[in-house]
């Protein structure tokens, strides 16, 4: 029987579905319009939110045994966001071509002998553009952390003229290094040559003005048409741009080919910062995994590896895609603990993971029990790890040397009290005075403690000895040690004399 | 790539009209294009951020990625959508309430209060049981109750379009736009929106009279965020 408690409810719960599924949501859909539009997701966690809906959908099909949708979904995760991305571009309606033309008596023409971009022949044109009809690439991942912050800042996207101002570094944002603060994509050095000399290597645009690469030279241009410090000959030289334009024939693939192309392999301009670079490798990792039915045997995964590393032109071994791999891994972690036990803002710890990312190939490196490097240090020793996080996002290391000896300091408590008071000083030169004087500490204890017998501890020992000034008796040393050292010598000299007999020095 | 995302409410809901037809044809990836450049999604994962600030952000993704699936095969299927943005939005603020009372259900449970080791529902004298058991047949039950009020409303227009929305519930539907209902009983919009009105009101008020519901009950339909109910159920677990 029914308790008449429980029909209540039910009842009630029936009353309620009743009115949601009837609800008129006028204003709410207004409300989740205008989010969509004013404040879209930046572009990392759209692409998250795009693959969590690829991945239900493809689970969908296949439980619902809809083939059609299973194969207009197939293929490799990133590929198929690719394409559902460049698609949507193709929608939007405010997408205007950008005609090229004629200038200085050059007309536009088919570029000759048809380009090979990472192994595509892509069709493309070459002609005059008015410089002010590109737009600066604000998908660039480049500037990804730079976007992301102006969104958490202003909740939009930046308008063109704003991601000018982001690439000249005339918009503050927390967290790039003082260092980097004024032109940290160096416009305004590429600004001057292209003053004297034009753009030398045409920036290659979309049919609708959007840069595919060039972002710096463009941005350069606008420098120059918007900067008091050129004359009107040179602003004239940069009104206009050569460039070499996609056609509208031109596939998602093609389109693809020509920014892995342009990003991933080696030519002499800023390329993408290994950040950027390891980041989109170690995201398609994850999406390979993803679509393995088991988890890969060794043989498979390095099979993985290399077609990975093939199609970001990384070479034809797994090396370069190893190291990728694992310096993610630490960055990961790095800003983890900074966002969440530091509670620190994540786009200011993107910029430090950024600029110190090369250290994170030093951390990475010796995990395993034989090598006992520094990963298996500090895997091993948590306070020790996050001590070494909060010295790297300070800027405190100085060299990858002084990341490859902290394998020496953990076990040594003198050293590990230097490194602490590394993280605490201000000044830069005392604080790096000490991370070295850390070192040195534990390396010589270290060595003494794996090698040396008791001769060559003396003579390290007396070395330092002698050569310790003066005031350091005074100003360094703590009583304490001074009345061991001083027991310590007079032990010493008691055995020295009976030792040595007549051998021995006088004292004075 | 570069995004060009929809700048004005016409072109998001053109966009979300083409994603509509694409689901139509099977093209899932072209109904996702759609939606991506409408920017619903989006704007979806924002509201919800606020609205259920309790759930973690996968969650919102999935539950927002789940509700694209709810629409892609409901469209699929051939049925019509007359608001996909509104549907969308039921879809998941239906997954997000199922989920704070899943979470509720584990706390109860963990407090003991499922198996009637406490005392949660003193003052009835009745142990509450698990609210899953012989769902069903409950709630055939309670849509049998509900039915058996209809004609208590008056206006033979009013018992229609309560008529109709109860058997969308029993159906399992997530929702029933005026529209539809204007379409399918030959009303209008604006009749079938009053008729909605006045039908809740008639029947709460019916149910009130014959004990049916409390009389200080809360029958509002979307609680106005997560947090508020989750809140009262920390209080409560405390004080068991």
């Amino acid at each position: 029987m029914t308790n008449p408690i429980d029909s209540r409810s039910d009842f009630v719960a029936i009353i309620k579905a009743a009115q949601r599924v009837s609800a008129e949501l006028g204003s709410e859909v207004e409300e989740v319009l205008r989010a969509g539009r004013e404040a879209p997701l930046p572009r990392d966690e759209s692409m998250r939110l795009l693959t969590a809906a690829v991945e239900v959908l493809r689970r969908g099909a296949d439980r619902r045994g809809d083939k059609a949708t299973s194969a207009s979904l197939s293929g490799r995760i990133e590929e198929v966001i690719a394409m559902i991305t460049v698609t949507s571009q193709r929608m939007a309606p405010e997408r205007v071509l950008v005609p090229l033309t004629a200038h200085n008596g050059i007309s536009p023409r088919p570029v000759h002998p048809k380009p090979c971009f990472h192994g595509l022949e892509v069709a493309m044109n070459a002609g005059f553009v008015n410089t002010r009809d590109i737009g600066l690439w604000d998908e660039n991942e480049r500037l990804e952390i730079h976007l992301g912050q102006f969104q958490q800042k202003f909740g939009r996207q930046p308008r063109r003229e704003e991601v000018l101002d982001i690439m000249l570094s005339k918009m503050k944002l927390p967290g790039i290094p003082a260092e980097d603060s004024d032109d940290q994509f160096q416009i305004v050095q590429l600004a001057r040559s292209i003053a004297v000399n034009g753009v030398r290597k045409p920036p290659i645009i979309d049919t609708d003005g959007t840069l595919l690469d060039g972002n710096r030279r463009v941005a350069a241009c606008y420098y120059i048409l918007h900067s008091d410090e050129f004359d009107s000959e040179q602003k004239k030289r940069a009104e206009r741009v050569f460039v070499w334009q996609l056609t509208e024939h031109t596939t998602d693939d093609e389109r693809n080919a020509v920014v892995v192309s342009l990003n991933f392999e080696p030519d002499c301009k800023q390329d993408w910062p290994d950040y950027v670079k390891a980041r989109k490798v170690y995201i398609e990792w994850q999406a390979m995994l993803a679509l393995e039915p088991r988890v890969p045997s060794p043989t498979r995964q390095a099979e993985m590896k290399r077609e990975l590393s093939k199609k970001y032109a990384l070479g034809p071994d797994t090396g370069v895609v190893n190291r990728y791999l694992k310096m993610v891994g630490w960055a990961n972690e790095f800003e983890e603990f900074h966002v969440g036990d530091r509670r620190r803002d994540k786009y200011e710890v993107k910029h430090r993971a950024n600029k110190y990312f090369q250290y994170f190939d030093e951390l990475a490196k010796g995990a395993s029990d034989r090598s006992r490097g520094v990963a298996y240090t500090l895997e091993r020793d948590e306070p020790y790890k996050h001590l070494v996080f909060d010295l790297l996002f300070e800027g405190k290391f100085k060299n990858w040397r002084q990341i490859r000896d902290l394998k020496f300091i953990a076990e040594n408590e003198e050293a590990r009290d230097l490194l602490r008071k590394a993280q605490a000083e201000p000044d830069p030169e005392v604080a790096d005075d000490h991370i070295d004087n850390a070192i040195a500490i534990a390396r010589s204890r270290s060595a003494e403690e794996r090698q040396l017998g008791a001769n060559t501890r003396i003579e390290t020992f007396v070395r330092w000895l002698e050569q310790l000034p003066v005031s350091a008796f005074r100003d360094q040393i703590k009583p304490d040690n001074l009345e061991r050292l001083l027991k310590a010598l007079q032990l010493v000299e008691a055995a020295a004399r009976t030792n040595l007999g007549a051998d021995a020095p006088a004292s004075e | 790539m570069p995004e060009h995302k929809s700048t004005d409410s016409q072109t998001q809901r053109q966009a979300i009209e083409q994603a509509v037809a694409a689901a139509r044809d099977g093209d899932a990836r072209g109904m996702l294009a759609a939606m991506h450049a409408s920017g619903v999604l989006d704007g979806l994962v924002r509201r919800f951020c606020v609205r259920w600030p309790r759930l973690g952000r996968d969650e919102i993704d999935f539950i927002v990625a789940e509700a694209v699936d709810v629409l892609f095969e409901k469209v699929r299927s051939g049925d019509r959508v007359l608001n996909p943005i509104g549907f969308l939005w039921k879809v998941c603020d239906r997954s997000a309430t199922d989920r704070r009372q899943m979470r509720q259900r584990e706390r109860l449970a963990e407090a003991g209060v499922l198996d009637g080791r406490s005392e949660h529902g003193r003052g009835n004298g009745i142990v509450a049981k698990d609210p899953d058991a012989d769902w069903d047949e409950r709630r055939r039950r309670a849509i049998q109750l509900a039915r058996s009020l209809l004609p208590r409303l008056g206006q033979q227009n009013l018992q229609d379009v309560m008529a109709y929305v109860i058997g969308a519930v029993e159906a399992g539907r997530d929702d029933v736009p005026s529209a539809e209902i204007a379409e399918s009983l030959g009303l209008t919009p604006g009749t079938v929106r009053t008729s909605l009105s006045r039908g809740f009101d008639r029947l709460k008020r019916i149910a009130r009279d014959e004990h049916l519901i409390d009389q200080d009950i809360d029958l509002t339909p979307f609680e106005v965020s997560g947090d508020v109910e989750e809140e009262a159920d920390e209080g409560t677990q405390d004080h068991d």
